[in-house]
């Protein structure tokens, strides 16, 4: 039993993390019907933010763990949103009304500009690196599950993000016109809801998600690297679609479904760890082929 | 008119004459190792340790009036790119050798290639016995350093017989490499401790983050070793989760994990990793060449360390002068010439004299058992010469 609750914690930590990549995805969809293959390297660029954030920190003598972590936090998630704002000012406006495959390759192009630029710049950028994490061995114990501080805290800010983005989407005028703008530019246009704007604040929001993540990714892991962000881009993208593309909740329910189904494989199936990404991908094209929109998502007659 | 022609006539006469004087003699040796992406640490360590053997062996003397001159290749460890290089310096007329790979897959994927143009290659790293004659047919292939069959075998030997450990757990990244690695540990393991001393094993995707949930399974077996066959990035994670997870034995790898980097980005969960690795610490070696290696590097100003590897690529560059140095007394520098003397001669090396077997491998295996203690990585056991024992190795 105690191996069950461990695996569903565990879940529940890399869940946390899709779910926060998936949500950037969905955003992207929803207002520009763009697949943004560079949200995984703006997730990896959030990590080295931060580890140049603790560095610096530690330079100038400041070693107190909480505020340290802060200050990770909230540089990487304000530069990557201003990160998010450029590209989507630069790469992604002036190709707007384009056909949606152009999108995705200049998205994919801005992707390896990143990661190369962080890789060739940052010092030593081709080695890992490890990454600044005190409370990464504080763990107790719970009958025979042995939690960490650390992850118990991803957790909780995983969540409150995502709660965070829920009231956004749902509560706000902003989220409104995020809505209407997914459902039907035009027509949001014509009620006079500022399109540029809802575009440019699903940059900033949802590449700011991103980053928390690669923040997170840095502080449990404790090790980054510069190419950590293609898998999570791959990874947030599959959750997206499990969930629907374009639809909020389905990147939150895909995320956690993701890794819950990603432990189950590797606890149940003989050498699973091994074939995991197999069963997740098969997973990912029975969706694309049978349910286009998505478990959550409504089948549409239209896209784009 | 006049005038053009006059000058058109005095460049062509510059131009040839100063061909003339640089021709003199210069061949080339063609590193093709991976300078980018993943393990680009191993590999520059590698190349500016073979390059500082190459231009001391230029300043000597020794070649006559041979230069040899290198051309950086870089395989960012992709098997595909490893052998459009290979393609590339078997057609190169001026390449007299080959010094290649690191990686298991790529020495795989090239020594076929390197065997139709007949270029001698010395193999560093590329740890999978199959990179070796007599498990392929490719004449043109030597080894710097054991491989694994060799080095599992010691591996297996102290689990087991040495440090007596009851209940391992394998663990592979499911490379080339990694994959023998664990097949052949396993079957000595077995040999010397019964089949009970296996008690699993499982594959990992490289490039992945998160074990927790392999580990959890891992858990209840109550492993007291976890053997990984794989590189840094991943074994500093399985560790580092292990320890999270209150999985209390060690982890013990072996080349690819062998290295400072390791230790760097694992932090103080390293303490107490095992590794079996086919170099010994800078003052093993003999004749205090190891040191003054060492020395050489610091002084050459390189902006990388030499890794793991650099001692073995240090010695391959050795081997290279030295092979030339002979082709060129009794004649013409070729690749044939070249290889004749890897064949026949002996070397005098950073890593003792050796001479090179039917099958390209060293006569001399060199593998230590090490562990990390206080953050930094050391020796406990040594083989004699012939890998045949390990003797405990006292610290000074």
């Amino acid at each position: 039993m105690d191996i069950w609750i461990q695996q569903l914690i565990n879940a529940l930590t890399i869940g946390g993390m899709y779910t926060l990549v998936a949500v950037g995805f969905t955003i992207f969809f929803g207002v520009l019907r763009l697949i943004n293959f560079a949200h995984g390297e703006v997730f990896m660029f959030a990590a080295f933010v931060a580890l140049a954030v603790s560095s610096i920190c530690v330079a100038v003598g400041i070693t107190n763990g909480p505020v340290v972590i802060i200050l990770m936090f909230l540089f990487a998630m304000g530069t990557c949103a201003a990160l998010g704002g450029l590209l989507e000012r630069i790469a992604f406006k002036p190709l707007r009304g384009m056909p949606p495959l152009l999108l995705l390759v200049t998205s994919l192009a801005v992707g390896i500009v990143i990661r190369e630029a962080v890789k060739e710049f940052y010092p030593e950028g081709a080695n890992p690196q490890a990454f600044f994490s005190p409370y990464a061995y504080n763990t107790f114990q719970i009958g025979g599950v042995t939690l960490s501080y650390t992850q118990i805290g991803l957790v909780a800010v995983s969540v409150i993000l995502v709660f965070c983005v829920y009231l956004l989407v749902t509560r706000t005028w902003m989220g409104r016109a995020m809505r209407a703008t997914s459902e039907d530019r035009d027509a949001a246009l014509m009620m006079g809801v500022d399109v540029d704007a809802v575009i440019r604040n699903a940059f900033f929001i949802g590449s700011a998600l991103g980053a928390a993540a690669g923040v997170m990714n840095g502080l449990f892991y404790q090790s980054v690297r510069f190419d950590m962000g293609w898998v999570m881009g791959i990874k947030g993208f599959t959750a997206a679609v499990i969930g629907g593309l374009g639809n909020v909740y389905g990147a939150i329910f895909g995320g956690y479904a993701l890794a819950l189904f990603e432990v189950l494989v590797v606890a149940l199936v003989p050498n699973g760890s091994q074939y995991k990404d197999v069963f997740v991908f098969m997973i990912l094209i029975a969706i694309l082929v049978f349910r286009p929109s998505g478990l959550l998502g409504t089948p549409q007659e239209k896209v784009g | 008119m006049k005038w053009i022609t006059r000058l058109f006539v005095a460049f062509t006469v510059f131009v040839m004459s100063h061909a003339a004087t640089v021709q003199a003699e210069t061949y080339k040796l063609f590193v093709n190792l991976p300078l980018s992406g993943s393990w680009s640490n191993f590999g520059e360590g590698m190349y500016n340790a073979f390059k500082l053997a190459v231009d001391q062996g230029n300043a000597s003397g020794v070649m006559g009036d041979v230069k040899l001159e290198l051309v950086r290749g870089d395989n960012a460890g992709d098997s595909a790119q490893g052998a459009s290089l290979a393609t590339k310096a078997g057609t190169d007329p001026k390449v007299i050798g080959v010094f290649c790979c690191w990686t298991s897959g790529i020495g795989l994927a090239t020594h076929a290639i390197y065997n139709r143009y007949g270029v001698p290659v010395i193999l560093g790293g590329s740890n999978d016995h199959r990179t070796t004659r007599p498990f392929h047919k490719s004449e043109v292939i030597f080894r710097n350093s054991p491989y694994d069959l060799v080095n599992m075998k010691m591996a297996a030997h102290y689990a087991v017989s040495v440090a007596k450990f009851k209940r391992i757990f394998t663990i592979d990244d499911n490379s080339a490499f990694a994959t023998t690695q664990v097949n052949e540990f396993t079957k000595v393991a077995k040999k010397e401790g019964g089949d009970g001393v296996i008690i699993g094993r499982e594959s990992i995707v490289p490039g992945e983050k998160d074990f927790t949930s392999l580990l959890t399974k891992i858990k209840p077996l109550k492993p007291d070793l976890i053997f990984f066959g794989g590189r840094i990035v991943e074994a500093s994670l399985v560790r580092q989760q292990m320890i999270k997870l209150g999985i209390d034995a060690p982890i013990m790898s072996s080349g690819g994990v062998f290295s400072e980097t390791y230790i760097k980005i694992t932090g103080d969960a390293a303490e107490g990793s095992l590794a079996s690795f086919w170099g010994l610490p800078m003052d093993q070696y003999p004749e205090g060449r190891g040191i003054k290696f060492e020395k050489d590097y610091a002084a050459a100003k390189f902006n990388q360390s030499y890794e793991s590897f650099g001692p073995m690529a240090y010695a391959a560059g050795q081997v290279f002068v030295q092979a030339v140095a002979a082709a060129k007394k009794k004649g013409k520098v070729t690749r044939a010439a070249v290889l004749k003397e890897l064949e026949s001669g002996t070397f005098k090396t950073l890593l003792g004299d050796f001479t090179f077997d039917d099958n390209g491998m060293l006569d001399i295996l060199h593998i230590a058992i090490y562990r990390v203690e206080d953050g930094a990585w050391k020796i406990m056991y040594r083989t004699d010469r012939q890998a045949k024992e390990l003797k405990k190795v006292v610290s000074k």
